[in-house]
């Protein structure tokens, strides 16, 4: 699955470490989603939708097959 | 949506949060070593030997509420990692056992009288390889 995390991150200045910590999950979590080698859960990725104040479709988009 | 950091939440495991569940196994292994000493010197009475076989059993619970409370608490990337440490470790620990198990029957290495103090040490190795390799692939 492909997202735009890093990415909206970097809009909001915000390191690794502040994202996770308002998301509640460790640095670690945040740069495996960010390098896609890890897909968060449905409502991880919810939080973070709603947290970016974005469609969660706008962040995750599933990779072409 | 709630997006405020929750406090119970410790995301990753530090070196802390195995303490606790290191010294319960310890002690459990401890009391169950000095258990099968006693156990070969001396004849104790039946409900003393069943207090003996009880107390490790005990301890081992320590143990067991300090690691399922750890996974509770960490974030769910780092509860996979640890599902799949143990989903190596587990299988890795049995086939281990059969395979010195077999060896030893089939005369291929002599007898090694190796107990469950072999399949604790081999699970909790294999535990920390496994870690190791999970956390690999998601760095």
């Amino acid at each position: 699955m492909k997202n735009r995390l890093r990415e909206l991150r970097a809009e909001r200045d915000w390191s690794q470490r502040d994202l996770a910590e308002r998301l509640s999950v460790s640095r670690q979590t945040i740069n495996a989603i960010e390098t896609e080698k890890y897909d968060p859960s449905l409502p991880l990725a919810f939080k973070i939708a709603s947290l970016m104040g974005r469609p969660i479709e706008q962040i995750f988009t599933a990779e072409a097959p | 949506m709630n997006t405020k950091t929750d406090p119970q939440i410790e995301c990753a495991p530090d070196v802390g949060s195995w303490i606790a569940p290191t010294v319960w196994g310890l002690s459990a292994g401890l009391a169950a070593g000095a258990d099968t000493a006693l156990f070969a010197l001396y004849h104790l009475p039946l409900l003393l030997r069943v207090a003996m076989v009880l107390l490790p059993v005990l301890l081992s619970l320590g143990y067991i509420k300090c690691v399922v409370g750890m996974f509770r608490r960490v974030d769910e990337m780092h509860r996979r990692i640890q599902l799949e440490s143990l989903g190596f470790a587990f299988p890795a620990t049995a086939i281990l056992v059969m395979v010195l198990d077999l060896s030893e029957k089939a005369k291929v290495l002599p007898a090694l009288h190796l107990g469950w103090g072999l399949m604790v040490g081999a699970m909790c190795l294999l535990w920390g390889a496994g870690y190791a390799m999970a956390s690999r692939r998601y760095q």
